[in-house]
């Protein structure tokens, strides 16, 4: 026997401790995946739940800005302890990389998140909510094969475009088997959300978001973060 | 300390690989650790000591055996091969972040050729047994 990798041996133990873990995804860029993904883990720890949550678009990482995570760093206790930021036990890669952009291909994604995963000490939580980059790709397959008790979560935004990848992306977890615990209508400028399948709620275009990133105080005033919390109400009671 | 999680990793990784081989008792569990996450080889060996008392008892009386590895990189840009010590250099800082997270060396190092960070590690880069062994 040689060269068995045996990061993949802890990752079950790590996540012992945690009763649901949500993967927020959806198939474009820019529709506020990591906006949702942040405003839910705070709405679930605002509501007294022992919420984590771990920004797993390494090449995107965005939720320590959205969060204002600062100078927080994982402190080393068996491993890494997550910090926490406004209530949340927080992992990002950008605890690592700083202020610098991050260039990796797939094997290097997977390899991080496998890396994250085996050494991240998220004990007890009720919830973890990990942030996806956009489509299925090598970090969503990873996730979903190192963590098959995942849950998704998919955001979609009221465009064509949003309605119809989301359609497939349904379609293609239903035949993969992934349970998917629901879809959220972000951006939603109508004030009224489009019907669609597992729609658990509609998220308004919120004019102010911008001014509120960066400060988790301004962002429980926003729209948005109302919105989310009744989703995150929903959310719970489905899973 | 961060080398907790990993070790506790090999010992987990090695008690079930030992039962999937049919090994009653593991008498040593090879390692290897790369020079690029630089994982602290002596707190290991004493992390292991404790740890395989909390795992199957094919585990209890396994040594840990550490060999290291030189990192290695090749560009895919222009192909060229180097290592920790043809590359870029690292601060304190920066090593520290690869220790962490070995993937932030695309972060931190480059091609010393072409100045591309879009390389593959070839070698070195973090943990991985070896050799397990002991008796059937």
């Amino acid at each position: 026997m040689t060269g068995l990798d045996p990061r993949g041996f802890a990752v079950s133990a790590r996540l012992a401790g945690v009763k649901n873990i949500i993967a927020v995804t959806g198939w474009k860029g820019g529709i506020g995946k990591s906006s949702v993904s942040c405003a839910l883990a705070l709405a679930l720890a605002d509501t007294g739940y022992k919420t984590g949550l771990l920004d797993a678009d390494f090449t995107g990482a965005s939720c320590n800005i959205i969060l204002g995570a600062g100078k927080a760093f994982p402190e080393e206790i068996e491993g890494l302890e997550p910090p926490l930021v406004s209530g949340i036990k927080f992992m990002s890669a950008s605890f690592f990389a700083g202020e610098n952009a991050v260039a990796l291909r797939g094997a290097d994604i997977s390899n991080a998140l496998l890396e994250l995963l085996c050494v991240t000490q998220w004990r007890e939580l009720d919830c973890l909510i990990i942030d996806l980059p956009p489509g299925i790709g090598d970090t969503s397959l990873e996730l979903l094969r190192l963590v098959p008790q995942s849950k998704l979560l998919v955001v979609k935004t009221p465009s064509v475009l949003s309605e119809e990848t989301v359609r497939r992306s349904l379609e293609l977890f239903r035949s993969m088997e992934i349970p998917v615990a629901g879809v959220v209508e972000n951006m939603v400028r109508s004030g009224k959300a489009h019907k669609g399948e597992k729609l658990l709620g509609a998220i308004p275009f919120d004019a102010g978001y911008e001014e509120a990133i960066g400060f988790p105080e301004k962002i429980r005033k926003t729209a948005l973060f109302k919105a989310a919390s009744a989703v995150a109400r929903k959310l719970f009671a489905t899973v | 300390m961060h080398e907790w999680a990993l070790v506790d990793s090999i010992a987990s990784a090695a008690q079930e690989e030992a039962a999937r081989n049919g090994l009653k008792k593991v008498s040593s569990v090879v390692i290897v650790l790369g020079e690029l996450q630089n994982i602290d080889a002596k707190a290991s060996v004493e992390i292991f000591r404790d740890i395989r008392l909390l795992k199957k008892e094919s585990l209890h009386g396994a040594k840990l055996v550490v060999k290291t590895e030189k990192a290695a990189f090749r560009c895919r840009a222009c192909g060229k091969d180097f290592t920790m010590r043809t590359g870029r250099k690292m601060n304190h800082e920066q090593s520290e972040a690869v220790h962490f997270l070995p993937e932030m060396a695309h972060v931190f190092l480059q091609c010393p050729k072409c100045a591309s960070r879009d390389f593959e590690i070839t070698k070195g880069r973090g943990v991985y047994i070896g050799e397990l062994r002991g008796n059937k």
